[in-house]
């Protein structure tokens, strides 16, 4: 096969006018508590959106509903998840399978759950290939390689052969790159993907996946619970707490001029903006899903609160500049 | 050493308790700071890999290679360095959790290393360890209550007859910010960053002169890392405790203070004061290190790969940082560079450093004495 062929340009990247992912109010339960309050949100192609948060803020449950993946006892109970125009949530088993890998590609923090250890990594990466056939074995060996140069893997060549033990986090998170692009997705979800590896090594990930971002006009969705990374490698910035979205915008305004308390707080917290030689705490923490208080989730740590706040659930409002905030009191 | 010496305690404003008081009749060294609380010399450890069956297949993993420094008292001194470059390990060595292979740990001037486990006990108690995971090091099955008298009952005979521990309890879960309805609860029952408090309060309650801290804060969320980051803070300036604070996060030990050492592969390879080291890293990899980390405002550090650390099982020649170096030359491959005051000192008052007289890389982790353990360096090559 010509290198022609190779890496086509990825397919619907001309097709699409604005939005390539739109979410709207979408919903989602676990066990039986609400998880996911009324998400919405929308991603055009080649843009880089950051969602942001701690820890139980529902950013990963999120990762897993865009591509349709919640598994009980999870369940998604509300809106819709339009891909491409098509509703994810609404689609075929069968089309859903397309989509997934193949147009939109997650990589998750942890690699070795991604990797299947008892396989090498061309195996790895040519098995997504072979599955969709039409391509030969040699030909898969080939994309998988190119791949692997793709992502700066050292001894690309030789590494087809190894298994994912005898990789470094770093080596495997790039091979699990691979595997996400080797079918030029139009969206790339990762999910903390730098989380588990040093920061020498994260720097490398992290300017590595900006750059592809870049070179195939590849939509990136970063899930972080480092701000400090976020405000690097995003264009757009989405803030969540307990379940729901808090604040939205441009990355360089959200940092600059933060609206939302818990936004605000982040920010403060960061070791590098202490005062005074004490760090900003927020008080309290983030609630469990069993404990998600009325009104506003995070009235009970926040420092401007109101009588009503403990009643009244904010709504995500435009703020100006193409920003929102679920904070009737911030401006 | 020159004669009377408590330590600056790094950038903390205002350090109002004297360390040696506050330290109290327990202290270990007699309190009279003549030397450094801790020293650390030249210490090696290594350990087989794969496990006990592994045979011939096991490699040695070299996790410490000649580690040296000093802290004084109410000192916080800080090790950075990404995973693998034995900071963990050198935690374990100070608190006698493993013996290291060769070199010395003194406490208060007196060699702990080799000690049988009943002389070791007294040291046992002055240095108390905080763990990266309170799940982990937290008995699930043990009620606060249980967790914490265990440890003064152990150490305190006095406190071993009535309520009088419960009491002693009830005070140190006070310092840490937690009420006394917690001395009947699980841990389960709290969330991540009470159960550090918990751990915080178990290290407290044994009325420790030293408190070795391994990535305390890493698994907590941003804002509630900022709630223990000021309570070990608090305990320093109130307690008067000497810290050895080990994080992989270099934004954390920047705003921590104190002296800050940066290891790689088992190796310190800088040694500065916190502030020194941030405002003028001198050595090839502290450099690289800042230069990854992320921060608000500051660009994407640009695509090149200086490749990965070696592995620990299979190390280079000469400094182990050559391989991703790019200023190594002839000298770096071959020669141990040892850990010297830089030559030309980088910024501000770089004079009567006092450190020059160390043998071997051991040098004073006094004053602004800053050492660099590079060739480059060295020769003035950067």
């Amino acid at each position: 096969m010509g290198t022609a062929n190779s890496d086509p340009p990825p397919q619907a990247a001309g097709g699409i006018e604005e939005g390539l992912l739109t979410v709207r109010g979408l919903s989602a339960v676990f066990g039986g508590r609400r998880a996911l309050r009324g998400v919405s949100f929308s991603l055009s192609a080649g843009e880089r959106l950051g969602i942001v948060g701690e820890s139980g803020a529902g950013k990963s449950l999120l990762a897993l509903s865009l591509l349709n993946l919640i598994a009980p006892p999870g369940k998604i109970d509300g809106g819709e998840i339009l891909f491409c125009g098509r509703d994810i949530l609404r689609m075929p088993e069968k089309e859903l399978r397309a989509v997934r890998g193949a147009r939109m590609a997650m990589v998750f923090q942890d690699p070795m759950t991604t990797l299947n250890p008892v396989l090498t990594v061309e195996e790895q990466l040519t098995e997504c290939v072979l599955a969709r056939g039409g391509v030969g074995k040699k030909e898969a060996r080939e994309m998988a390689l190119r791949r692997l140069r793709e992502v700066a893997m050292p001894a690309a060549e030789a590494r087809l052969r190894a298994y994912p033990h005898e990789l470094s986090g770093g080596m495997r998170q790039r091979v699990v790159i691979a595997a996400a692009l080797i079918t030029n997705p139009l969206l790339l979800i990762a999910d903390e993907p730098t989380t588990a590896l040093d920061v020498t090594i994260q720097a490398e990930i992290m300017s590595l996946l900006a750059a592809l971002c870049a070179g195939r006009q590849m939509a990136l969705i970063l899930i972080t619970h480092d701000l400090s990374l976020a405000s690097q490698m995003t264009d757009r910035l989405m803030v969540m707490y307990a379940g729901g979205v808090v604040e939205s915008g441009a990355t360089a305004d959200v940092i600059r001029a933060p609206l939302h308390p818990y936004t605000r707080g982040l920010l403060a917290a960061l070791p590098e903006n202490q005062s005074g030689g004490r760090f900003n705490q927020i008080p309290g923490r983030m609630p469990s899903l069993a404990e998600v208080p009325g009104g506003c989730a995070f009235h009970p740590r926040c420092s401007i609160a109101r009588e009503d706040c403990k009643i009244r659930t904010p709504v995500l409002e435009k703020a100006g500049g193409g920003r929102l905030v679920a904070c009737p009191y911030c401006f | 050493m020159g004669g009377l010496t408590v330590s600056p305690a790094g950038m903390g404003e205002g350090d109002s308790v004297s360390s040696s008081q506050a330290a109290g009749g327990n202290s270990i060294g007699g309190g009279q700071a003549a030397g450094p609380l801790l020293e650390v010399s030249g210490v090696v450890k290594s350990f087989r890999s794969g496990g006990e069956f592994a045979g011939r297949g096991a490699a040695t993993v070299r996790a410490l290679n000649g580690v040296s420094l000093r802290v004084f008292a109410g000192e916080v001194f800080c090790v950075v360095g990404e995973s693998g470059c034995g900071k963990s390990t050198l935690a374990q060595v100070v608190a006698g959790l493993c013996r290291p292979d060769a070199g010395e740990v003194r406490f208060g001037g007196e060699r702990i290393d080799h000690l049988s486990e009943k002389r070791r006990r007294p040291f046992r108690r002055a240095i108390q360890m905080v763990f990266q995971n309170p799940d982990a090091s937290l008995n699930p099955r043990m009620t606060v209550e249980q967790t914490l008298t265990e440890v003064a009952r152990f150490h305190f005979p006095a406190l071993r007859a009535g309520a009088k521990a419960r009491e002693r309890a009830a005070e140190v879960l006070a310092l840490t910010g937690l009420s006394a309805d917690a001395l009947g609860r699980f841990p389960h029952q709290f969330s991540g960053g009470q159960r550090q408090r918990l751990s915080i309060a178990r290290a407290l309650i044994a009325r420790p002169q030293f408190v070795i801290a391994d990535e305390p804060v890493a698994a907590l969320d941003v804002s509630v890392q900022a709630q223990i980051l000021n309570l070990l803070g608090d305990l320093r300036r109130e307690q008067g405790l000497a810290f050895l604070f080990i994080s992989h996060d270099l934004s954390v030990v920047r705003e921590f203070g104190g002296r800050v050492a940066v290891m790689y592969l088992g190796r310190v390879c800088e040694e500065a004061s916190c502030a020194e080291l941030f405002a003028a890293p001198r050595h090839p990899y502290t450099r690289a290190l800042l230069a990854a980390a992320p921060a608000v405002g500051k660009a994407l550090p640009p695509l090149r790969s200086p490749g990965e650390p070696p592995s620990p099982t299979d190390l280079p020649g000469g400094c182990y940082f050559h391989p991703r170096c790019r200023y190594a030359e002839e000298r770096c491959r071959g020669v141990v560079p040892g850990l010297f005051p830089p030559p030309t000192p980088p910024i501000g008052d770089g004079g009567g450093e006092e450190g020059s007289s160390g043998m071997g890389g051991t040098i004073s982790s006094m004053g602004s004495g800053r050492t660099v353990a590079c060739h480059a360096v060295a020769e003035g090559r950067i």
